[in-house]
């Protein structure tokens, strides 16, 4: 395939280029953003899995510089035109010409990035290689937000200095899915342990989760500790893909509990379920919404002629799904769709290449004895 | 209402039961006994609700089983593979990743996913079942490493040795001291003997080697450790040394707080070999332990569903590691990726288990045989073996430079005896060609001179003389009765058009000779000018006396001719470039038909475009009736050569891929013979037999030969893509029912389904070039239509019923002509027929967001409009209540109109249902002639809209239908009701619910329609993509069928049967 390939069946690729991200995914914490206000009042931000550092870049841009980068930078005017052509007469929202709010470079910004790979440095930004699962790493974090902090005398829920802690980090799937599931969640774990560790109550969390089986049960701990759970895809993530990102916001840690690294939650602790992620379906069922659709509000869990069929212990706890919403707005370029490259496009190159893969080796190796490494029909 | 019926899954764990001789698997939560010769299947026990199976583990008096899969264990008890039953679940802290009996009590040692150990005794572990979940204690607690792999051994009775492998690359080995405390539960105390960085990717696999095993290296060799990556590296290690103590990893993390260790701190045991293999990661590693003769080998298996056997020899390089892996053999059983569970057998035979869902029962020894030189010394010195055929079971006829003709008797074990027949002839100098069947050769060189060897009588005669060299000899022969045999021979020259056509017949009295009959009985044949003769064969039928000869040209095209005795006929029909342009290599002749008086059959052609073909050939009422009814190309090629059927029916096709001879059971879809000969392009002779067969080769003036006796494996449920299955329709005609589903292998797989044995694939479709993104049968299910990216489209004409290739056979009558001119994908289109027989109006919807609707008339194509919709990718386009109607990733329904004056469509409107893509559809035409139009939503929702015949739109949303996307819905009208639907939906949540939708149409847009849900089941299918309603056998005869990581079969109950078979034989008596 040609270069320029890569870039008509994917527009934030690249669009990523263009505005000089590292990685395309830059754009879905900005879709989250638009949706979310995530970055509001925040001058303390922990990324975690950071590497390549696209969502740092953000951080970055929109904390220290000041920027406004968000939906104006690309906004695909060849749907608005094509709309406002086919829909003559009828309302258009006009909203989106409503003036951005200013935007400056903030005060006292501390972000710390964290990632077992190397990254790039970025200005301003505070690059940690460490282990997100280790104990040890929270007081290396407390110093890279306040280097005057002591980690012999100050406790950690004293300072709790963090207003919002972000995960990006996915594991390399396997192809088993019920394993793949699994190891993500391990990972979100992972984050939320370290989130609960530093971050400020009313803080947030923004993390990548894999909506799967099960994924239910993690939604019911997450709303335990956070008063709204919201699971979010940004219109840069494919329709295709599992991902999706779990919006936290207003951190409100139970009476009592203590977060530690030392006894993390996930494969045996876990939080104490409270009323409030029970929903409450009183009221009608039926509600007629704005734009004319009836919305039906329902138990789908339980059926009507059947057990439970669900034997693990942890599996017969609460349950609950969180509310979905797509982020980013929909003139914003479909991440499925193929795209009809701009006249006179040049392709560029990515600004970063991507990280070397563990086979990097194997694939050069292979090179020399003149195979045709990863072309195989049915084993790419 | 929802009953599971069957599923084909990966298989993720597998166990040997000697006892039963029956092999045990994992697929998804059941637990399946094949008997291991016959793969029938003995027993099927759901072990997990909605949890499969990772590993089974049987006890020495196989009197119990233990199951596990997540974080759940299950023992099962019994006292023959159909009585074993399951007991309480109990539940670990974490993912189990391996288990082990202790050698002399009943304890068993799990190790979790963050190194973990635990231990309970198996007598402990309750044998009823009262349906509650109890929890196991941890005897080592965890640590903060997240494992990929974990190998747990016992040392004693108290000590296990467990290995382990992190996703960073790590490998710890450590040991724990277990004791038992009063209270009835285990402690143990742990060391640790060696961190290190193993790989430079993920530790995927690790395994510890017996001690019988290690001292194959040496005497100092206690213990082995052989592990794997996502690097592509196997490596070995020396960890026979286990005095010193290692830093725990988080130790080491403690002390430096980060995770990349200083070298220091590591203690890494030495590494005595590595080596590089597969072309993806590596999953699995075994010791095998079968042959002490043939010192240590390893076994590798990976995501490229292939395993390596690996030799350990002693590498004597200097600065090289002290040993090296030297690659013996590679197997290839599975489809698609991904072999996920090993089992071996004390015998040395082992099996794998792969995604395709197939269980690959592998044969010690597995060893190819190095193929042996057959001996030329009884040769004059500088003579050398040109020419070759088989006449006999493991005898040639072999012609040498010096026109000297032999016989060769090739012994199974590589051997080779040789006989003189004559001593150089001048006539086959330099130059002759060999053609045979049984018991009979002809020989021919440059003079012209054709020679008849006869086995009977050992003794070579001269048969014509044609005064040019003689390009080609073709032999056919047909025994007409105990005693009467004809033997048809072929002779092409140079720089004649027409071949000599002689016939032979065997002495009725002595019927060890052959006479030919006098020059004007001889048949002549009429083929057209410049018809290169490649194949050939012939057909006799005797009521009426029919006499056909076949003949394969090197342009593609293959000629009909009547060669019957009063010869009238002629040139019954010349059917041009069958193959293309390139040669026909083969053709066989099967007679059909159970009437003596019809002449009926079948001619499987094979030709160097790398297809196979199929044409039926009838005599009916003087006039003949030709067909093509199936043409697909192979799983190797273009270099197809032969083909035969086997005696056990089995249609056999041998032809090389790259430097291999390959031998193809295209009945079974497996390569039963792989020989590394050096590629096409030489000479070669191949014998065929069930298990094998003999291959006898030239590669740089040397002659070879390899004969297989066995298969290297035999499959039990083969069949599934072994990838990700993105789109599925099924057929609905009443004598077969066919499951036609696409998937990322590119390929098309068409299955028939029963209840006893699952699915059966009989045809796959091998033309796409990207992965398959929808598929549709016309109504009459006489097409298959398939869409993929780079614009793909094809039409395939499908054929049931006919006694050859499994009842199925296929042509792509059309590829449509902008087919993989662009990057675009087609995600869905539509079908709808006219009038007239086999004329289509198709509407494509691609991924640029535009629709384009074509007139398909058999084979050409034309455009009749195309329309932009906004810029989100189309995802589905079909019709109801008059309506086209799409779906795109931006959550709108858009209804088009069909303009009257120019029958092209145009856009109408768009309503708004879901936040993001939607990824499945179903409707429902409703006796208002409004529509009910289903969705489902990546955003967990299901939408339900209701199209009234004047346009008006009203949609109702199930918000939190699902967990997580919705990916697939049907509908099936309820008999009771005719208020009532039926609603299935499926979600990557590995859920499907059954909703009752009813419907009052006199209330306003959906104020009539009310949603209640009946059942909510787990599936075994993760990622599930598509859904399809299917018929089944018995009263409650309407199932369906949920696809992507596999295929499972659901009955839905309620008595719908009639309605949804009435719906069916409308159609067809439609058309």
């Amino acid at each position: 395939m040609g270069k320029s390939s890569k870039d008509k069946r994917d527009a934030y690729y690249r669009l990523a280029k263009e505005q000089g991200w590292r990685a395309r995914s830059a754009f879905k914490l900005l879709q989250l953003d638009e949706e979310f206000d995530l970055f509001n009042g925040v001058t303390r931000v922990v990324d975690l899995c950071a590497a390549p550092g696209s969502w740092s870049q953000v951080l970055s841009r929109v904390l220290i510089q000041g920027q406004q980068v968000g939906r104006a930078a690309w906004e695909d005017k060849r749907y608005k035109e094509l709309l406002r052509l086919r829909q003559q007469g009828s309302i258009v929202d006009d909203s989106e010409e409503e003036a951005p709010t200013e935007a400056k470079p903030r005060k006292d910004v501390k972000i710390v990035a964290i990632d077992l790979q190397p990254m790039s440095p970025l200005e301003g930004i505070t690059c940690l290689k460490a282990d997100i699962t280790h104990s040890s790493t929270i007081p290396l974090l407390l110093q890279a937000l306040d280097p005057d902090y002591d980690p012999t005398s100050s406790s950690i829920e004293a300072s709790s200095p963090v207003d919002l802690v972000l995960s990006d980090g996915a594991p390399d799937v396997t192809g088993l899915h019920d394993l793949d599931i699994y190891v993500q969640s391990q990972l979100l774990w992972a984050a939320l342990n370290l989130a609960l560790c530093v971050l400020r109550p009313g803080g947030k969390f923004v993390a990548k989760i894999f909506r799967g089986k099960d994924v239910d049960l993690l939604y019911a701990q997450l709303k335990v500790v956070f008063q709204s759970v919201t699971v979010a895809k940004p219109r840069s993530s494919r329709a295709s893909s599992v991902e999706a990102f779990i919006v936290c916001t207003n951190f409100q840690p139970p009476k009592g509990f203590k977060a530690s690294l030392d006894n993390p939650l996930g494969a045996g602790r876990r939080l104490e379920q409270s009323s409030s992620t029970h929903d409450n379906l009183n009221g009608s069922p039926r509600t007629v919404r704005d734009d004319g659709i009836v919305e039906l509000d329902m138990d789908t869990q339980s059926a009507e002629d059947a057990a439970s069929d669900r034997q693990g212990l942890a599996d017969r706890s609460t349950r609950w799904i969180a509310p979905f919403l797509a982020c980013g707005d929909l003139s914003a370029f479909d991440a499925d769709a193929s795209h009809k490259l701009p006249e006179g496009h040049v392709s560029l190159d990515p600004i970063q290449p991507p990280t070397a893969p563990p086979y990097k080796r194997a694939l050069e190796e292979r090179k020399k004895m003149g195979g045709a490494y990863g072309k195989v029909k049915g084993a790419g | 209402m929802l009953e599971h019926v069957h599923h084909r899954v990966p298989v993720t764990a597998l166990s040997f039961h000697r006892r039963d001789h029956v092999i045990l698997a994992g697929h998804g939560n059941l637990l399946r006994g094949y008997d291991i010769d016959t793969g029938q299947i003995l027993t099927n026990l759901k072990v997990f609700d909605d949890q499969a199976v990772h590993g089974i583990l049987v006890t020495p008096d196989e009197d119990v089983l233990l199951v596990w899969g997540g974080r759940l264990v299950r023992k099962l008890n019994g006292h023959s593979i159909s009585t074993y039953r399951p007991s309480n679940v109990y539940e670990a802290r974490d993912w189990i990743l391996d288990a082990a009996l202790s050698p002399e009590d009943d304890c068993i040692a799990f190790v979790d996913a963050h190194n973990a150990l635990t231990i309970c005794n198996i007598r402990d572990l309750s044998a009823e079942d009262d349906g509650s979940t109890k929890p196991l204690a941890t005897a080592v607690p965890s640590s903060n490493c997240i494992l990929y792999s974990a190998h747990v051994t016992w040392l004693s009775g108290s000590q296990c040795l467990i290995a382990s492998g992190t996703a960073f690359g790590d490998v710890m080995l450590w040991s724990a001291s277990i004791s038992r405390i009063a209270d009835g539960s285990f402690t143990a105390v742990a060391q640790t003997h060696y961190t290190f960085s193993a790989h430079e990717g993920s530790v995927f696999g690790v395994q510890l080697s017996s001690k019988q095993q290690a001292r194959r290296l040496g005497d100092g060799c206690d213990c082995l450790l052989a592990s794997c990556s996502d690097d592509r590296q196997v490596k070995v290690w020396d960890v026979s040394d286990r005095f010193t103590n290692s830093h725990s990893l988080p130790q080491i993390q403690r002390d430096t707080g980060f995770g990349s260790k200083p070298e220091a701190e590591e203690h890494a045991p030495p590494c005595l070999a590595a080596a590089m293999g597969h072309v993806s990661r590596i999953w699995k590693i075994r010791f095998c332990d079968h042959d002490a003769q043939k010192g240590v080998e390893i076994m590798s298996f990976g995501e490229d569903a292939s395993n390596i056997l690996w030799s350990v020899k002693p590498d004597s390089e200097p600065g090289n590691q002290p040993f090296a892996l030297k690659q013996v053999g590679v197997q290839n059983a599975h489809a698609g990726k991904q072999i996920w569970s090993v089992a071996a057998a004390e015998d040395g035979c082992f099996a794998t288990g792969g995604a395709d869902g197939a269980i690959a029962i592998h044969h010690a020894p597995n060893l190819p045989a190095e193929p042996s030189e057959i001996d030329r010394k009884m040769l004059e010195p500088g003579d050398n073996i040109r020419y070759y055929a088989f006449f006999n079971q493991g005898a040639m006829l072999a012609t040498t430079d010096s026109g000297s003709v032999w016989t060769l008797q090739l012994g199974a074990a590589g051997t080779s005896s040789a006989r003189e027949v004559l001593p150089a002839l001048p006539a086959l100098r330099g130059y002759s060609v060999v053609a045979s069947i049984s018991r009979l050769a002809f020989l021919a060189g440059s003079a012209g001179i054709v020679y008849m060897y006869n086995a009977n009588t050992n003794k070579l005669t001269s048969v014509a003389d044609c005064g040019k060299k003689v390009t080609g000899l073709f032999v056919s022969s047909h025994e007409k009765s105990h005693s009467v045999r004809l033997v048809d021979l072929l002779i092409t020259t140079v720089g004649q058009s027409d071949p000599c056509y002689m016939r032979f017949v065997r002495d009725a009295i002595s019927t060890a000779e052959y006479v030919s009959p006098r020059e004007d009985h001889q048949p002549s044949l009429p083929i057209p000018e410049g018809f290169s003769i490649t194949s050939f064969t012939t057909m006799e039928h005797a009521q009426p006396c029919i006499h056909l000869t076949l003949v394969g040209a090197r342009n593609g095209s293959i000629a009909i001719c009547n060669t019957s005795s009063d010869g009238h006929d002629g040139l019954i029909k010349l059917l041009p470039n069958v193959h293309g342009k390139e040669a026909v290599t083969a053709l066989l002749w099967r007679s059909h038909g159970n009437k003596p008086t019809t002449l009926s059959g079948y001619l499987h052609s094979l030709g160097k475009d790398g297809t196979h073909a199929v044409h039926n050939i009838r005599r009916h009422d003087q006039k003949w009736e030709i067909e093509l009814i199936h043409q697909l190309g192979l799983p190797f090629g273009p270099n197809i050569e032969g083909l035969t059927i086997l005696p056990n029916d089995h249609l056999l096709i041998w032809g090389f891929r790259g430097k291999a001879f390959i031998v193809y059971d295209a009945d079974a879809e497996q390569e039963t013979m792989t020989v590394a000969c050096g590629g096409a392009h030489r000479n070669f002779a191949f014998q065929p037999s069930v298990e094998g067969g003999t291959f006898v080769w030239t590669k740089a003036s040397k002659i070879y030969q390899h004969m297989q006796t066995r298969r290297p494996y035999t499959l039990i449920t083969p069949g599934d893509h072994g990838r990700e299955i993105k789109a599925v329709s099924v057929s609905s005609t009443e004598d077969m029912q066919i499951f036609a589903t696409g998937a990322e292998d590119t390929n098309i797989k068409l299955s028939t389904f029963d209840e006893k044995d699952g699915f059966r694939c009989v045809q796959t479709l091998r033309r796409h070039n990207t992965g398959i993104q929808h598929l549709c049968w016309s109504s009459a299910c006489r097409y298959l239509f398939s869409s993929g990216g780079f614009e793909e489209f094809y039409v395939w004409r499908v054929t049931t019923g006919v006694p050859v290739l499994g009842g199925v056979g296929v042509v792509c009558e059309s590829v449509h002509p902008n087919s993989g001119k662009s990057d675009l994908r087609i995600l869905g289109f539509d079908i709808s027929e006219t009038r007239q027989k086999g004329v289509f109006d198709i509407v494509l919807a691609y991924s640029d967001s535009t629709l384009k609707q074509w007139s398909y008339d058999i084979g050409t194509w034309s455009l009749v409009s195309t329309i932009d919709y906004l810029t989100a990718c189309l995802t589905e386009v079909f019709h109801t209540s008059g309506h086209v109607i799409t779906t795109a990733t931006d959550g709108h329904l858009a209804l088009w109109d069909t303009e009257a004056s120019a029958s092209s469509l145009t856009w109408r409107t768009r309503h708004r249902t879901h936040q993001n893509a939607i990824l499945g559809v179903a409707f429902r035409e409703l006796h208002d002639r409004s529509s009910l139009v289903f969705t489902a939503g990546d955003d967990n929702a299901i939408g339900i809209t209701r199209i009234e015949q004047c346009g008006a739109v009203r949609a109702l949303l199930i918000p939190r239908a699902h967990t997580a996307a919705v990916t697939a819905v049907a509908v099936v009208p309820s008999d009771t009701d005719r208020n009532t639907l039926l609603l299935l939906s499926a979600s990557i949540d590995q859920r499907v619910k059954l909703w009752t939708v009813s419907i009052d149409v006199t209330e306003p847009g959906v104020d009539g329609v009310h949603v209640k849900l009946q059942r909510n089941v787990a599936t075994s299918v993760a990622d599930v993509s598509s859904l399809a309603l299917c018929r089944l056998a018995g009263d409650e005869g309407v199932g369906c069928v949920v696809c992507r990581v596999g295929m499972e079969i659901w009955r839905i109950g309620g008595g719908i049967r009639d309605t949804y078979l009435s719906r069916v034989s409308d159609e067809v008596i439609r058309e």
